[in-house]
């Protein structure tokens, strides 16, 4: 969003980071600027792409230490305080049940932030791998892939995840418990991390289909390219090619979708906990506080407020880091 | 045109069969036994579990045929306007009709959504980009990007308790659906329609930039037209191909968040049917309603690509 496009190659300005060096006017040698650092220069500059990663970063460190940082447990009932406004022992009230709203926050912080990194991950991974070989393969390989992801997309996200994690809770349940059965491990019995694993599947089930667009298109386009015919009629190997020149053009526009992939994650994850499909109730979600704050919204506005507006701010963040990365890793694709 | 009509129609149906497949299969063998569920909520209690009337209700459900007949058995019925029963809901009702009672008000809710967020989100991204990275276009993006990413099971109280209980400018919307051009219907477009505010402004911006720096409208001011008959006569026209598109993009995604919307506005729609089903685990309701609303969004991907060929001569549709 911000005007400054180019970052200054002068080579008198110094190396950009300082400013005019001291002897303006002497040619200095400087270091070479590489990509990424032209990408981080523009990335600075751009006010809501930082503010975007701070709030990003803050809500990692959140997440990480929320045990640490919550001054109640977040399963802790308190029943002298219950349905309590703000106050400074409780800066976000408590719920119906006396649990702090402000600890059950950070909390759900945790396993937005879990969630979404597994699904951005997983997203990351099958949509690169199908892309590229559906690009690589053509024909009608890709053709039934593009047909698949096209399909895929003509029905409402939100009703795919909220179906297929429905209709896979029982089976995924059932495979945990053969699982235990044979190795013991306690966590496998732990309902909350089986509907985790539940959300995961579901909302990875359709994640991978922009990545897999994304990545079959610009192999597609880039294959067609001079300066990969060149490389070619050099002789250099396919694997070469994919590893010096398809990979690093690939990824800028993979980095930015899998930003903006995170936010939604979080979104899917805090739906489907809102429609009681997703996180199983001992465990924190924002969408689940949602959904338990909304029969008393009225009276007691600030049980859907606090994570509503937490929900909201991270999704905006990670959309203008986004934004920002966009304009940073792909200069050319900048909507002026 | 009639060609073209005929062959889109025709390349739908294998679509139509592989997901409908799908739901159905996943659908099947995700809910566990319907027999089971049934003779242990209809059957005699005192009886501990009834294996005769097990046996009898699987027979009936046609359970013991491979999943693949049945899937050709439920396919021909929907065919026939037959979706099956909703054995969770009380007296069995045939989905078809729970169907029947629930898309109109959807479609109209989501058709209301559309209108707000074209006549919103265009002339916004129109503006922004005529005064591209100046302050409106800032303020018009960021404010867009703001509103779309407050879910809209957010949003959607926090506009009731401003707008309706203390501004007191709406009517509390009570119970039920008042038509499409009634007050109670404002709130509940206008929270879904901000679900696809942004994408439609970005995608009119971008369009608008790209259409400015074309040389007819270089050629169109250097013969002295004032910028604003440039803008409208020769830009928006331009522009609209992409931006058709979008909007035709965002009606799937606003049938989605009806999900949300209808079940805070206490509407009894589509969305109200599915997220419901899917919270008793009722799959023939929800197996019907993604075949219809799989129709629903194709039809209109349709409608958006036969409107090319209207807004554009260009595009023919004889290909």
């Amino acid at each position: 969003m911000d005007s400054p496009s180019l970052a200054p190659t002068s080579i008198i300005q110094g190396n950009g980071r300082g400013g005019p060096p001291a002897g303006a006017g002497v040619l200095r040698a400087t270091k070479p600027r590489s990509f990424w650092d032209d990408a981080w220069y523009r990335f600075r500059h751009n006010w809501a792409g930082m503010a975007g990663l701070a709030i990003f970063v803050l809500l990692c460190l959140v997440a990480i230490f929320a045990k640490q940082i919550a001054p109640y447990g977040y399963l802790d009932q308190d029943w002298t305080a219950i349905l309590k406004p703000p106050s400074a022992t409780h800066i976000m009230g408590t719920d119906d049940l006396g649990r702090d709203v402000f600890s059950r926050v950070l909390m759900g912080g945790r396993t937005a932030l879990m969630v979404a990194t597994f699904i951005s991950l997983i997203g990351a991974i099958v949509g690169l791998l199908v892309g590229a070989f559906s690009a690589f393969a053509g024909g009608k390989v890709d053709a039934v892939v593009v047909w698949i992801i096209d399909g895929l997309m003509t029905f409402p996200t939100i009703w795919l995840a909220a179906f297929v994690s429905v209709s896979t809770a029982p089976a995924l349940k059932n495979l945990a418990a053969s699982l235990y059965s044979v190795t013991h491990w306690a966590f496998l019995k732990n309902e909350v991390m089986i509907s985790y694993a539940v959300v995961v599947f579901a909302i990875g089930m359709i994640n991978w289909t922009w990545p897999a667009r994304l990545v079959r298109s610009q192999v597609l386009s880039l294959r067609e390219r001079e300066f990969i015919e060149a490389t070619r009629a050099l002789g250099a190997s396919v694997r070469w090619i994919t590893m010096k020149h398809l990979v690093p053009n690939v990824l800028g526009s993979m980095i930015v979708l899998v930003t903006l992939s995170f936010g939604n994650a979080m979104l899917f994850e805090a739906s489907l906990s809102y429609l009681g499909i997703g996180i199983r109730p001992p465990g924190a979600s924002w969408g689940a506080m949602i959904f338990q704050g909304m029969s008393k919204v009225r009276t007691h506005p600030y049980l859907v407020l606090a994570p509503g507006i937490t929900l909201a701010v991270v999704v905006l963040a990670l959309q203008f880091m986004g934004d920002a990365l966009n304009d940073a890793l792909n200069p050319k694709s900048r909507s002026k | 045109m009639l060609r073209y009509l005929v062959r889109r129609i025709l390349s739908m149906i294998p679509l139509l069969i592989v997901v409908t497949a799908f739901t159905f299969i996943v659908g099947q063998y995700g809910a566990g036994d319907l027999a089971a569920y049934l003779t242990g909520t209809r059957g005699d209690p005192s009886k501990g579990f009834d294996t005769e009337l097990y046996q009898q209700f699987r027979q009936e459900l046609g359970m013991d045929d491979p999943i693949y007949v049945r899937y050709g058995h439920w396919l021909w019925n929907a065919l026939h306007g037959d979706l099956g029963k909703s054995y969770v809901m009380m007296g069995d009702p045939p989905v078809a009709y729970l169907i029947k009672n629930a898309v109109p008000q959807s479609l109209q809710l989501c058709l209301a959504a559309l209108f707000i967020v074209t006549i919103i989100g265009v002339p916004l991204g129109i503006v922004a980009a005529v005064f591209s990275n100046g302050v409106l276009d800032r303020v018009f993006v960021s404010g867009s990007s703001v509103l779309s990413s407050i879910p809209s099971f957010v949003l959607a109280p926090v506009a009731i308790i401003i707008v309706v209980v203390r501004l007191h400018l709406l009517p509390s919307v009570g119970v039920g659906w008042h038509g499409l051009f009634a007050k109670e219907t404002i709130l509940p477009a206008f929270c879904l329609a901000m679900v696809g505010l942004l994408n439609v402004v970005r995608t009119t911006r971008v369009a608008i930039l790209e259409v400015l720096s074309q040389e007819y409208v270089r050629a169109a001011r250097a013969r002295g037209l004032s910028e604003r008959l440039v803008i409208i006569k020769h830009v928006v026209r331009n522009a609209a191909l992409p931006v058709v598109t979008v909007i035709g993009m965002t009606g799937a995604g606003l049938l989605g968040a009806t999900v949300f919307i209808e079940q805070i506005f206490n509407i009894q729609g589509f969305g109200m049917m599915v997220s419901k089903g899917l919270q008793r685990g009722d799959v023939m309701t929800v197996t019907g309603a993604v075949l219809v609303s799989t129709v629903i969004v194709m039809l209109f991907s349709l409608l958006v690509d036969l409107l090319y060929g209207i807004i554009d001569p260009r595009v023919r549709l004889t290909r």
